[in-house]
């Protein structure tokens, strides 16, 4: 029992802190919904109140320009200060390739956890704004947590990626379900699953919902599903050394 | 609140300002409508509406706040009994 946990959505903080009129986004935008999930795990009491989120907030990396931000391919980041100069660095990633020359290229995801993990962050976890508990847990650990914290929110975009916006949701859990996107946190470089998947989707579903990929071959769905099984498998290994 | 209809450049804003003084309704083209027979005031609405314009009232039932509602639909395709069905504007 001491495990147990209770969800209901009718106990959450009521407060907003993510005021809905400040910044403006589109229809079923699941970053939106991403920020405000983030700002209900944090609270409201321990954060400053400045800027337009009232939270301090900074677009660090994503201020690159040329060659080495094409080459490194990396989104928004939102850094929030802690106590002794530690970081809790959330990466709010919509899978945005604004750059026009990479048009046409293919190549796989930056894995930015594997290289937060690398590069010896205490506190990685994954999140998807589908999954709201587990990332309101995530990162009210990881801002509690001692030393840095990095997470990474997959956030679909309506928009950019080109599905009704009311599907927001469900194509948010059918990346996790098709293990394209799998949940977890390492925590001193020990990894632990958050969401098991033990029948897994094909991701074929996954990519015909969506028109940015309407030109994928069955032939490339076909690399990519072995690809991604493969991936799954290297984290399952991980989690049982 | 200003209206971005009436906004000299479509849904630009000319200023680097603050979008607040801007209705976000104004977008919108269908409108949630609640089925209190069927709602059960789980509150699945409330977690996913992406603009926090669903509110909680008074007798227990969450309401949608016209001002802030996209229309964008979550909270209908969300709802695991049904109760939320979305209607064309007039």
């Amino acid at each position: 029992m001491e495990r147990f946990t209770v969800f209901v959505p009718k106990l959450l903080p009521r407060q907003e802190c993510f005021l809905p009129e400040s910044p403006s986004s589109c229809k079923g935008c699941a970053e939106a919904l991403a920020i405000r999930h983030a700002y209900k795990g944090l609270g409201s009491a321990d954060v400053i109140e400045k800027g337009e989120w009232k939270i301090p907030w900074k677009q660090s990396i994503s201020d690159l320009e040329g060659p080495a931000r094409r080459e490194m391919f990396l989104p928004t980041l939102l850094m929030i200060p802690k106590t002794e100069g530690r970081v809790l660095s959330i990466c709010f990633d919509n899978e945005a390739c604004t750059d026009n020359t990479d048009r046409g290229k293919r190549f796989w995801k930056k894995h930015m956890p594997a290289v937060a993990v690398a590069d010896g962050i205490s506190y990685v976890a994954t999140a998807c704004p589908s999954y709201p508990f587990d990332l309101m847990a995530k990162v009210k650990e990881g801002y509690r947590f001692q030393g840095d914290a990095y997470i990474h929110v997959l956030c679909p975009c309506p928009v950019g990626w080109g599905f009704d916006p009311s599907l927001s949701i469900k194509i948010g859990k059918l990346a996790v379900e098709s293990n394209l996107f799998p949940l977890y946190e390492v925590v001193q470089s020990r990894l632990s699953m958050s969401v098991e998947t033990p029948k897994p989707r094909p991701v074929e579903g996954y990519f015909r919902s969506q028109e940015r990929f309407k030109d994928l071959s069955d032939t490339v769905v076909d690399e990519i599903q072995s690809m991604v099984s493969l991936e799954y498998e290297k984290l399952q290994s991980a989690v049982l050394l | 609140m200003n209206s971005w209809v009436n906004n000299k450049v479509g849904c630009v804003l000319l200023k680097e300002d603050k979008a607040q003084p801007f209705n976000k309704g104004d977008q919108r083209t269908r409108t949630p409508l609640r089925d209190k027979e069927k709602c059960t005031r789980c509150g699945l609405c409330y977690l996913y509406c992406p603009d926090a314009a669903v509110r909680l009232t008074g007798d227990g039932f969450f309401e949608v706040d016209k001002d802030y509602c996209k229309g964008c639909g979550i909270c209908s395709r969300e709802c695991w009994f049904g109760a939320i069905s979305m209607e064309e504007e007039q």
